[in-house]
């Protein structure tokens, strides 16, 4: 300690001319008032601008400078000796001569800035002042870090020996490294993790390029190419170490599973055992994965990053529950939309990219019921599509309205696109894909106000779900938008609270008041069929798919939207026999949280849509007529459910 | 005798840069009190022997040790014992002669402040002029004034005559003569200045093309030598093959 001390204020003493211009440079700022454009109101502000500019760039200059002339020159004048002929220990001359030079540096910063921040006034003791602290964190971070840069640097070149040329090649290979280690979190729009991560791969290399200036200096002593190659050495076995940590770091985060979730969110298909999942992964940052899981067996696949989805309403299931497709942002920069699909029926379902690309990032997107097909709607442009191939089976110009919510698109058959345009006036079309033709087939007879549709089975009906002005449901013909028939009215002691297609075409409905529930079944014609009393029941009730034909789940509990979803109990209805049992407490319907009841069309009994459930930050699968229970994604917390 | 009664033992030592071999085999022993001169062309491996003797590279392969000590693990603790007189003076350009010597005496148990002060005095040496604009010669006889100031064991000197006029030539060597006579200290030195060296040393090495050709006593090598060569030179000529003698 002794000899570093002695070095470094030895150091001190030979930079005296350095200090002296230091000092000169922080009166500079007191001649700001004579700097053309600057007001007599702003002198101080300019005077602090002035110091803060030339402190840092005398800092980082002498930090550089320094970092190279500390060690490196002396070695390559052969004047190192001095200190090595002297009974100093190798680290007590470097870090002398390295801390030396950092205290330099750190004393040329304070001699600039000092005569502008005691004067007062300006930036220093204006708003902006919080800012002092943390800029002087990122100084000296940078001094920390630049110095011994500047050492490593100037050994490597000074040498001049064979292991520039591997240097050369290792910084590239660890450019390249750390390149391919940051686009995998760029892809995935994982940008804090990304700028985390290179924070601290920035960081934890200032101790590996001081430690590496310090294998050099007493490993080399006044060997100069010995000393290069011991820090070569080291410093890249670190720096590789370190990139290869990141890298690691990077797979990890991206290769996040459905078991990973926290806060896991899924979206069901209408038919079969898949299901779109996606949440932030344990320990991931803003990595939000995205993943298609099979119910049935757990198996998932992923799908990338939820924020390089277009949106939950870019992904659509066919009718069959066999295929998936999706779209996605080709990169944070970049507005392309891409299309993917997967074909869920494989062993191992892996996503492939359609030859379908968008310019406008905004699609409205439906396959068809068997999948070969898919519609989209983007850029004033309605077109249908071969998924596997990429052909463009027909066109159709459609503008979509200025404003307000965009159109829906459904496949009624293989050979017609149905587009439900709900502005300005509710209005549905067909697009015929064999004729090539786009007809507006019907306009219904009302307004609604903030309309959600739903669809059932046969395509051939659909419910209109008003959620602002009167709040009606209405049944219309899926093809004239004639009005078949309207929901009653909730009266003024109760709350309609769910609808639902059913799958034999029938609609379910929930409503409450004073404590007490009722869910109402009409006919397919939308008349009157039975009404079962749910008995006393929380505040709340939410609408679930069917576990089986007529076998019916629906949750209640005190609150709407309640984060404290374990309060929740499940009730299990047969609508044939009106009987109603408790199946399970904490759970959530997953289908409850759409609000257009959760799936385009009536989703099949029994299927994944019925079956898929909230517990908390998890999603669980449960089928209270086979008495099967698994978690699909996340992690229960323990006792959070039975 | 234990390694501690023999100042400096080289064992084996050798040195190559790249394929060219420096140092080939290196024996040599300076016994305690004595001044060994060692002799060899330039590129002959002087400087590559001195810098693994200082613990400032380190060797392929053999050894070297100093008062005892491991020259490359324990440097720091032979250096405190020993002074070096190197062949380019090289000591900080921008400070003065008494600021380096101040800072010389804070690294070392004892510092003969008197001593350095009337050396400084005997060579003439300005103080006020910062060692980087100081002549060749005064910065050798700083560097001997430095390397004697904390009254060292052994001294080892890098060809400290190189670029000196007669003057500070001469200065030098009555200066390591006193101190010889006063203390007895034991003293490697490598030099091209054979007369200078003839008169102090006791043993001479020879080295060529880094291998180790002659390790003698002076009167021994001289005797040998007696019928082709009277002076040191002469015999310095005919062992590295530059005389009519040729070779050893």
């Amino acid at each position: 300690m002794r000899g570093t001390l002695l070095v470094a204020a030895r150091e001190l003493s030979e930079r005296r001319t350095i200090l002296i211009a230091a000092l000169v440079a922080g009166c500079l700022p007191f001649a700001s008032p004579f700097l053309p454009g600057v007001r007599s109101d702003q002198v101080a502000e300019a005077r602090d601008a002035m110091a803060l500019t030339l402190a840092a760039a005398f800092g980082l200059g002498a930090a550089l400078l320094l970092g190279a002339a500390a060690v490196g020159r002396d070695l390559a004048e052969g004047r190192l000796g001095f200190d090595f002929s002297r009974p100093l220990p190798g680290v007590a001359i470097w870090s002398g001569r390295l801390l030396g030079a950092l205290a330099v540096t750190l004393v040329v910063l304070t001699l600039v800035v000092l005569p502008a921040s005691l004067a007062g006034g300006g930036i220093f003791s204006a708003p902006l002042a919080h800012l002092i602290r943390p800029g002087s964190l990122a100084v000296l971070g940078a001094l920390l870090f630049l110095l011994p840069l500047a050492h490593v640097v100037s050994i490597a070149f000074r040498s001049r020996s064979a292991w520039l040329g591997a240097d050369m090649i290792a910084a590239s290979l660890l450019v390249v490294v750390l390149g391919i280690a940051a686009r995998r979190l760029y892809a995935v729009f994982a940008f804090n993790d990304l700028v985390w991560g290179l924070l601290v791969v920035g960081i934890v290399s200032i101790p590996v390029l001081w430690a590496a200036s310090a294998i050099q200096v007493a490993g080399g002593r006044t060997d100069l190419r010995r000393g290069h190659r011991l820090q070569s050495l080291a410093l890249w076995s670190a720096l590789f170490a370190l990139a290869l940590c990141f890298e690691g770091y990077t797979r990890w985060v991206v290769t996040a599973a459905p078991d990973d979730l926290t806060g896991a969110l899924a979206s069901p298909a209408g038919r079969g055992t898949w299901a779109f999942v996606s949440g932030s992964a344990r320990g991931r940052g803003d990595f939000e994965a995205a993943f298609l899981v099979d119910t049935a067996s757990n198996r998932f696949v992923r799908i990338g990053s939820l924020r390089g989805l277009v949106g939950w309403q870019s992904l659509a299931f066919s009718g069959d529950g066999r295929r998936v497709a999706w779209l996605r942002i080709s990169g944070p920069q970049d507005a392309r939309t891409d299309t993917f699909f997967a074909d869920l029926d494989l062993v191992q379902p892996a996503p492939r990219e359609a030859r379908i690309s968008f310019s406008d990032p905004w699609v409205e997107m439906a396959i068809s019921e068997d999948g070969k097909r898919m519609a989209a709607l983007s850029d004033g442009l309605l077109s249908v599509y071969e998924l596997d191939s990429g052909k463009v089976l027909g066109s159709a110009k459609m503008a979509p309205p200025e404003k307000g919510r965009r159109p829906s698109l459904l496949f009624a058959g293989e050979d017609v696109v149905r587009v439900v345009v709900f502005q300005p006036l509710f209005e549905i079309h067909e697009y015929r894909i064999s004729t090539r033709r786009l007809e507006r087939t019907g306009q219904a007879s009302s307004v609604y106000d903030v309309p959600w549709v739903s669809w059932d089975r046969q395509h051939d009906r659909l419910l209109v779900r008003e959620f602002g002005g009167g709040r009606r449901i209405e049944l219309l013909d899926a093809r004239s938008a004639a009005t078949l028939a309207s929901l009653p009215a909730s009266e003024p002691s109760t709350k309609r609270q769910g609808h639902r297609f059913l799958a034999d075409g029938r609609i379910a409905f929930v409503e409450s008041g004073g404590g007490a529930a009722r869910l109402r079944v009409l006919r397919a014609s939308g008349d009157e069929g039975s009404s079962i009393d749910l008995g006393r029941v929380g505040e709340e009730l939410w609408l679930g798919g069917e576990a089986a034909p007529g076998k019916l789940v629906l949750a209640h509990g005190p609150r709407a939207v309640d984060a404290e979803r374990a309060s929740t109990a499940v009730l299990l209805v047969d609508i044939q026999t009106g009987q109603v049992r408790e199946v399970a407490r904490g759970l959530f319907p997953i289908l409850a949280f759409y609000p257009w009841g959760g799936a385009a069309q009536a989703p099949e009994p029994g299927g994944a849509a019925a079956g898929l459930f909230q517990a908390g930050a998890a999603v669980v699968y449960m089928d209270p007529v086979q008495g099967v229970r698994r978690v699909v994604a996340g992690r229960e917390a323990p006792g959070s459910a039975r | 005798m234990s390694r501690e009664d023999v100042p400096v033992v080289v064992e084996h030592l050798g040195v190559r840069y790249g394929s060219h071999v420096a140092l080939d085999d290196v024996s040599l022993r300076v016994p305690r009190g004595a001044v060994y001169a060692l002799l060899g062309r330039n590129g002959a491996g002087k400087s590559s022997l001195v810098r693994c003797l200082l613990g400032q590279q380190k060797p392929n392969t053999g050894r070297a040790s100093l008062l005892g000590l491991d020259a490359w693990s324990e440097r720091a603790s032979a250096m405190a014992r020993t002074g070096v007189v190197p062949e380019d003076p090289d000591a900080p350009p921008g400070m003065t002669v008494p600021r380096i010597a101040a800072f010389c005496a804070r690294l070392y148990r004892s510092w003969d402040v008197p001593g350095v002060e009337a050396r400084l005095e005997r060579f003439d040496v300005p103080r006020d002029v910062p060692f980087g604009r100081l002549s060749k010669g005064q910065k050798g006889l700083v560097s001997l004034a430095l390397a004697l100031g904390h009254a060292p064991e052994l001294l080892i000197l890098d060809d400290p005559t190189l670029g000196l006029d007669a003057v500070a030539r001469k200065a030098l060597f009555e200066e390591l003569v006193g101190d010889l006579a006063d203390r007895g200290t034991s003293v490697l030195l490598t030099t091209h200045d054979l007369a200078g060296v003839e008169g102090i040393a006791d043993r001479v090495g020879i080295l060529r093309e880094g291998r180790l050709v002659v390790d003698e006593e002076m009167e021994t090598l001289k005797q040998r030598h007696a019928e082709s060569a009277s002076a040191l030179e002469e015999i310095f000529l005919a062992v590295t093959g530059e005389g009519a003698g040729g070779g050893r």
